[in-house]
């Protein structure tokens, strides 16, 4: 069954505001992207190829120049839908000390569905729930300010996931995060979008990040270039190169590879597929 | 000949409440002449609050930093010299630019250091051209500049100091794949160019694996390791403990090898995945 759409871009332009008589060039040019119910799309694309307009687009920050954007339906130039949209879109952003509202770690978690207007005891749940899922509950009674830069990004994605938006952009919620912050936040995303079927949009500049999604949007300058499957976005090395980005490390080892001659299949992305095929290839395929 | 020295340094804050944190507990650390160092921890291990204490921004509770073998907190005037010895760039650094050129900004540092006008414009001139900024770019507006040429803006801000320590904390956070190779680059050709010590602070250890030859691991805000990159990257399950990680494409190798592959175990980059697996190979790896 075909699922529903949840945010269109249709034939959407947006140009910053200069500050002088030359208008700046066009930051996106005539976005078509449908966002499905319960997908989980990762965005990638140089710095300045528009990835954080679309973010701010969807969510009603920004008004398209040309184009509409509809979110469940409901146009997002039209200002008295502006909460509603913003209850079905929720964005994290990349500097998480824009969004701290709160002295307490679990009042600023709790601050989104206060607003919603949500009973007490639900609201107690959701906090919790939320601040276990990025692994910060221990940290629920200290104060925000006083948390490292990823513990911050932590309490304000649970922040976004205590309001249960039907869909959550985020914005390179992971550039300050260590090695086992990435790997809470990427978990604490699956389990938000497998369990409770919530639309997942990721920004992100780490290609093993955008390997995990069901789909890959690439973005260069204000245009998309790509958008697939990660195994089809992937397999596309030059439009890649092009777009300033790279290939996941897997995939660029088992490339550099082929083209020595070494026997191994196109298609791998990850770092177990590389382990597979090399152990087939090498010791299976290629000693017969 | 050690430069830097932390000499059981420990630093808390909020002493007497019930919040009183222990943000680095007795830390012992000999940063050599001509390091290229990079501190890796997980979020709120203490990484930006030691690399603070060595430039006096911030003073240890107990503990002394030196600097050449002396205090460096001994008076206004040696923690003031110690600032310009030890040139600390932060996190996200292009968010501090503020003069109205590029030029006045990255002159702003050396020109504090009472200078004169011809030795501070060539300063400028110099660190300007190192890092990658035309010379027509001097008199344009830092806000006119894309994300990664303010970073270069602010990088060369410090550089222009000419320090005798480099710190840069987490200097390619935000960036696209190619923003990020190019900045570990430019870090690596300093570091050759100069012979100057450089200290990195970074989450990825990709990025440490592609520019650091020694490793300072910290836990919790004492120091857990502190070697090469061979003697830190086989320790991969302690590393996993703190919220760390190897490679990925060291990672692969582990793996491998457990399947009876003679592969070297000391890879952490996919130039030196590729060139040990084609070692491998017509060694006669695959002919078993």
């Amino acid at each position: 069954m075909e699922k529903a759409t949840l945010i269109r871009f249709s034939d959407v332009s947006y140009r910053y505001e200069s500050d002088n008589e030359t208008p700046l060039p066009l930051a996106l040019k005539n976005i078509n992207i449908d966002i499905k119910k319960g997908e989980f799309v990762a965005i990638l694309g140089h710095n300045g190829s528009g990835k954080s307009t679309l973010a701010k687009l969807a969510n009603a920050i920004l008004m398209p120049e040309s184009g509409k954007i509809y979110v469940n339906g409901m146009d997002t130039s039209d200002e008295s839908l502006e909460y509603e949209i913003r209850q079905t879109v929720g964005v994290v952003f990349q500097n998480p000390d824009n969004q701290i509202v709160a002295t307490i770690v679990e009042e600023d978690v709790a601050f989104g569905p206060e607003n919603l207007g949500i009973e007490p005891s639900e609201i107690r749940k959701r906090v919790d729930e939320a601040l276990k899922a990025v692994g910060m509950y221990e940290y629920r009674f200290h104060e925000p300010h006083k948390l490292s830069g990823g513990q911050k990004q932590r309490v304000a994605i649970a922040g976004i996931m205590a309001m249960r938006t039907d869909c959550i952009i985020l914005d390179e919620p992971t550039a300050m995060l260590d090695p086992k912050g990435r790997k809470e936040v990427m978990a604490a995303m699956r389990k938000l979008n497998k369990e409770l079927g919530i639309a997942v949009v990721l920004i992100t500049h780490y290609m093993e990040e955008a390997v995990a999604a069901d789909r890959v949007i690439v973005m260069d300058s204000g245009r998309i270039v790509l958008d697939g499957a990660p195994r089809d976005v992937f397999s596309n090395e030059e439009i890649i190169e092009k777009a300033g980005l790279e290939l996941p490390e897997s995939a660029k080892l088992a490339l550099l590879l082929r083209r020595s001659g070494v026997n191994l299949p196109s298609g791998i992305l990850t770092a177990e597929e590389f382990i597979e095929a090399f152990k087939f290839s090498v010791s299976g395929g290629a000693a017969k | 000949m050690t430069v830097l020295e932390a000499e059981n340094v420990s630093y808390k804050y909020s002493v007497g409440t019930p919040f009183q944190i222990t943000a680095l507990d007795r830390v012992n650390v000999k940063v050599e002449q001509g390091d290229m160092l990079a501190v890796i921890g997980h979020t709120g291990s203490g990484k930006s609050t030691l690399i603070q204490h060595f430039n006096a921004l911030l003073k240890p509770t107990e503990g002394r930093i030196l600097l050449y073998g002396k205090d460096i907190n001994e008076s206004r005037e040696t923690a003031h010299n110690a600032r310009f010895k030890v040139g600390l760039c932060f996190q996200y650094p292009e968010y501090q630019l503020f003069e109205s050129t590029v030029y006045k900004d990255i002159s702003f540092g050396p020109a504090n250091m009472g200078l004169s006008s011809s030795e501070t414009d060539e300063r400028v001139r110099r660190a300007a051209d190192f890092v990658g900024l035309s010379e027509n770019m001097l008199g344009k507006s830092p806000f006119d500049l894309s994300g990664g040429e303010k970073r270069r803006v602010a990088i060369a801000g410090v550089m222009a100091m000419e320090p005798e320590v480099l710190i840069m904390d987490e200097p390619a956070a935000g960036l696209d794949p190619r923003g990020r190779r190019s900045i570990l680059e430019l870090i690596g050709n300093y570091r050759k160019k100069t012979g100057r010590t450089v200290i990195i602070v970074s989450h990825s250890m990709e990025d440490v694996a592609g520019v650091a030859e020694k490793i300072l691991v910290l836990n919790r805000g004492s120091v857990a390791m502190h070697g090469s990159l061979d003697e830190v990257f086989s320790r991969s399950d302690e590393l996993r403990g703190m919220g760390l990680d190897i490679p990925q494409i060291t990672r692969i190798f582990s793996e491998l090898n457990k399947y009876g592959f003679g592969l070297k175990k000391n890879v952490y980059t996919v130039e030196q995945a590729k060139d040990e697996i084609l070692r491998y190979l017509h060694k006669g790896g695959n002919a078993k």
